[in-house]
Order: C-alpha cells, then sequence, then structure tokens
C-alpha cells in the first residue's frame, strides 16, 4: 500500500495520519518518513518528524523519538509546533527515566508560549515537577489547574483539599539516599535495610554478621586461629561489606517505588479532575 | 556491495515505467537511514507475483540484503538464494547466502551453496575456493582447508591480505594443543587450583587454591585439637571436601569451557576473514 505513487504531499500525509489514528503506529512511520522522502524542503516535513517522533513513543522506542525530534530546527518552526516538540522531547525524557532533562525541555516549552498552557500539557507538567521533587510548584500547578476548570465551588474546594492531602509532608515519598542506608549498615549491619522498609531482610543481615563475628571472637578466645580468621572473620567480611551494597540497592528500589506509588495516586486524581 | 545495491535500486527504477512501480527511491532513502525492517516490510507487503523475473531478483536482492544487515542471517540466506543465475545480482546474492550459513554453523550447506555455483571467470573461482578453505578451516578439516587453498589464486588482491591471515590460523590451530581434562584433574586433585592454572585461568587457581587451603587448615586446626569426632571437625571437614571435590569437577569442566573460547575466537577470525574478500570484491 506504501509502494504505488503518491503524486503530493499532502496525500502521503493524509495517509500516514490515517494509519496513525487507526494505531498502526508502525505503518505510520514509515508513512511520515515517506513524507520527509517526498518533499524535503517542505514545512509539512516538520509535522511529518514530529508526528512519526509520537508514532515512536507509542512503540516505546523513546530513543528513535528523540533523535526524530533533534532533527527539527526548532528556531525556524511555528510556536503551535515547536510546543508540541518540546512537550513530546519533555515526554520522551521522562519516560526514559531522565527527569532532569525532562524539566529543562518543559521549561523551554513554557518560555516559548505567550498563552498560558493548555490543560491537556499540565499533567505532563506535574508529573515531571514530582519527579524532581519540586513539591510546592507541583502543588501550585494542581491547584491551578483546579481553578481553571468550569467546576462547582463545593466541588473545587473538595479537589482543593484533596491536593493538599497528596502534597501533604507526611503524604511524600520518601527521598531514601543510598548514602545514608550505606553508612546505616556500615555501623549497625542490617540498619539499612530497615530505614529502606526491609525490616526482615535488616534482621537476618544482623543475626548474620553478628553470629559470623561471634564465632570469629569465639574461636579466636580459644585459640582456634585458623578457625577464627577463615569462617569467621572470612563470613562476616563478606556479610558486612555485602550488606551495605545491598542496603544501596534497596534505597534505589525504595525510592523508585515510592515515587511510582505516589505518581499513580497523582495521576489518578489529574484523571478524575480532568474528567 | 553497494555498488551492486545501487545498481538493484537504478534497475528497479527503470523496470517501474513497465509496471506498477514500487517507489524504489523510497526504499534506497530508508535502506540509506539504516532503516532495514522498513525496508523489508514494504517488500513484504508488496504483491509481486506477476513480476518479471529480472525484478523479484532486484527485490530479492535488496530484501536478502536487508534481512543481512538485520541479522537475521537464515532468513537472509534463503532470499539471497532464491536470486535466480540470470541476475546480475546472482553472484554476490550466492556468495553472501554462503557465508550467512556459514555463520549460522551450517558449514555443508555453505560448501554446497558454493559449489553449485556457476563462475564467470577464474578469479571468481579464486574467491569461491578461498571461501570453501574457511569453512573447511571453520571444521577443522585441514586437509581439505589445504586442498581447497591450493585452488585460489592468492595473488588475486581482494583475497591476498585475508589469504596470508588464513593461513596464520591454520597454523595455530594445526598447532595448538588441546588441554587435557584429565590432566587438569589431576593436578586439582594434587594441588587445588594447580589445574585451572594449567587450564590458563590462574587468577580462579589462585583464589581455589587459597580458600582450599584455607578451609584444610581450619579442618587441620579442629582435628589436632578435638580429634575426629567432634562436630566442628565434621563440619569443616565436610565443607572442605566439598569444596575440594567441587574444585576437582570445576577443573574438568573450565578445561571444556576454556578450549570452547579459544576455537570460537578463532571461529570469529576466520568469519571475518571470509567477509572481507566478499566485501572488498562485491562493494
Amino acid at each position: 500500500m506504501f509502494l504505488t505513487k503518491v503524486s503530493g504531499q499532502p496525500e502521503a500525509l493524509h495517509r500516514a495520519d490515517s494509519l496513525f489514528k487507526e494505531g498502526a503506529f508502525f505503518e505510520a512511520s514509515i508513512a511520515y518518513e515517506r513524507t520527509v522522502y517526498l518533499q524535503p524542503e517542505s514545512k509539512v516535513v516538520h509535522r511529518a518528524r514530529y508526528k512519526k517522533a509520537v508514532a515512536y513513543r507509542h512503540l516505546h522506542r523513546y530513543e528513535d523519538a528523540l533523535r526524530e525530534l533533534d532533527r527539527l530546527p526548532l528556531f525556524s518552526i511555528a510556536d503551535t509546533l515547536k510546543s508540541r516538540i518540546l512537550y513530546e522531547t519533555a515526554f520522551n525524557h521522562l519516560l526514559l527515566d531522565k527527569p532532569e532533562e525532562a524539566l529543562w525541555n518543559f521549561r523551554r516549552l513554557e518560555k516559548t508560549r505567550e498563552e498560558p498552557l493548555h490543560s491537556s500539557m499540565i499533567p505532563l507538567k506535574i508529573l515531571i515537577l514530582n519527579h524532581n521533587r519540586k513539591w510546592e510548584e507541583a502543588k501550585g500547578t494542581l491547584l491551578s489547574l483546579v481553578d481553571s476548570m468550569p467546576l462547582r465551588p463545593h466541588k473545587k474546594q473538595s479537589w482543593k483539599d484533596s491536593i493538599k492531602s497528596l502534597y501533604d509532608e507526611d503524604s511524600l515519598p520518601k527521598n531514601y539516599s543510598e548514602e545514608k542506608a550505606k553508612n546505616l549498615s556500615r555501623f549497625i549491619p542490617g540498619a539499612g535495610h530497615i530505614y529502606t522498609g526491609y525490616p526482615w531482610e535488616g534482621a537476618a543481615s544482623f543475626l548474620l554478621n553478628g553470629a559470623a563475628i561471634g564465632f570469629g571472637i569465639h574461636q579466636l578466645w580459644y585459640k582456634y586461629y585458623f578457625t577464627a580468621y577463615i569462617t569467621g572473620f572470612g563470613i562476616f567480611y563478606k556479610s558486612y561489606f555485602g550488606g551495605m551494597k545491598r542496603a544501596a540497592h534497596l534505597a534505589e528500589i525504595a525510592r523508585h517505588n515510592e515515587m511510582k506509588k505516589f505518581n499513580d495516586k497523582c495521576s489518578a486524581m489529574m484523571m478524575r479532575i480532568l474528567k | 556491495m553497494r555498488y551492486w545495491l545501487t545498481s538493484a535500486f537504478i534497475f528497479l527504477l527503470v523496470t517501474a515505467f513497465s509496471q506498477e512501480p514500487p517507489s524504489t527511491g523510497f526504499l534506497r532513502h530508508l535502506m540509506d537511514r539504516e532503516y532495514y525492517k522498513e525496508v523489508v516490510y514494504l517488500l513484504e507487503q508488496t504483491d509481486y507475483d506477476d513480476a518479471s523475473l529480472a525484478r523479484k531478483d532486484s527485490i530479492n536482492y535488496i530484501k536478502g540484503w536487508s534481512l543481512y544487515s538485520m541479522k537475521a542471517l537464515q532468513r537472509s540466506a534463503g532470499v539471497l538464494k532464491s536470486v535466480s543465475r540470470e541476475s546480475p545480482y546472482y553472484l554476490p546474492a550466492h556468495f553472501f547466502a554462503a557465508y550467512n550459513h556459514a555463520h549460522l554453523g551450517q558449514y555443508g550447506t555453505a560448501g554446497q551453496t558454493l559449489d553449485s555455483l556457476r563462475l564467470e571467470n577464474s578469479n571468481m573461482a579464486s574467491l569461491r575456493a578461498f571461501e570453501n578453505a574457511g569453512i573447511a578451516l571453520l571444521q577443522r578439516d585441514y586437509k581439505a582447508f589445504e586442498d581447497r587453498f591450493n585452488q585460489a589464486d592468492t595473488s588475486y588482491y581482494p583475497i591476498k591480505k585475508a589469504s596470508d591471515k588464513m593461513l596464520d590460523f591454520a597454523r595455530d590451530l594445526e598447532s595448538h594443543r588441546k588441554k587435557s581434562p584429565v590432566v587438569a584433574g589431576a593436578m586439582s586433585a594434587i594441588v587445588p587450583g594447580a589445574g585451572k592454572i594449567y587450564a590458563g585461568q590462574t587468577g580462579e587457581g589462585i583464589s581455589a587454591f587459597l580458600t582450599a587451603g584455607g578451609l584444610g587448615f581450619v579442618t587441620w586446626e579442629n582435628y589436632h585439637k578435638n580429634g575426629w569426632k567432634d562436630v566442628k571437625t565434621l563440619l569443616f571437614g565436610a565443607v572442605f571436601a566439598a569444596f575440594y571435590g567441587g574444585n576437582i569437577y570445576g577443573t574438568v569442566v573450565s578445561v571444556e569451557i576454556t578450549e570452547n573460547e579459544f576455537q570460537k575466537a578463532y571461529d570469529n577470525k576466520i568469519l571475518f576473514n571470509l567477509h572481507i574478500p566478499l566485501r572488498n570484491v562485491f562493494n
């Protein structure tokens, strides 16, 4: 269906858009590339590349999407499309777990626009701010979103209360530090595990380290030097440093899980507000 | 290969005037940007059952080359081999198909593909002999390697350098003495870790020696102070025995692993040197 001749670019782009609407994203990505090929000098190329990037995002090819977006010369593109490109760039960076780059692109998007952000763009901004732990700004943006919505006063107030409760200091995702977890386990084996929310693993680590060092000292006391050093201290050495590494790894997992849980709650709330 | 691909595209462009045309320029555009998956997809969507044989050959050649670039070697070999003898792409297609089979370890099929080639001149015969020699070397058949290699004119420029290297590989492989798993195991039984050092894994050998030595000392210490019947002596003795036995077994296995790694490294070198002349001749 792609290999027949198409005389003008609008037809090629129209075909690509139809495929995109049908959810045939791979086929759409080829059709957009075809538009680029047919009219390399035309301004329609910018839109085709942008849409190709969106198709790639749907195909979970975020790196490829960013590569397409990077090819677009932002300085010579109309503001409306430029906003979309920056939005898409920020989105793909967030999906690639690069929240700082996502925020930087979103800031560029805000600077580009003369008018306020469209309500459909705000959820992404809030998620990016959450990932960057800019809680006050995220809360303010969400409250402004509620203010801008055509809702009854009591409903607005109810949403605002929910938002304040969501962003209450005790409800925010904990920022588990790998360094702190490691240091805690350095002083008390297992403490880092407990800090990251794995108490049973922490207790097991503490007991293993205690048993190993206890056995080592016991054997040393009774002049079993080889036994003390090789089995007691040898096992302790391995489990002590291994435990520190494990605690740091658990901190990373816990931080990720906390953020995911919080963003899931936040996304659900935004969807209900925008419904 | 680039030259042959360009000519395949030109051919498609010329034949496009007489039939429902695939957008050849667009295929080329995709190939240049390494969108091989997209090229294969587009060609598979196209119904060219009614196309002329020459046109089918061009399409199969482009498709086979795209599959080769995607590392889909089995499919690539199948598609490339469907290029007919009448096609100008017959030789590059079949030589690369044979190479794909060799890469997949299908040496018999690779050899058959090469042997069934209808060749035009002595240079191509030399290239075939060289490729066949490489395939024989991949099978460690030194006699067949020598026979095939002697059939090739190694002064033919595209295979000259690769031939010298191939001879070096053959000498290295022939003179290579496989380490004996039995000797390695026996060495590790006498001195833990020694078999691993013999097999070429010095670091692991030293580590095994220290661990086994440490556990041996612990067992000896407990035996010396408490005798055989003490729980600790039995426990550490069991751990030592398990490690000691495991290390012997591990040494025997590691000889096989080291040998496989050695052979694999040479396979890769041979394949690389089989590929270079093909690129030189058909680019």
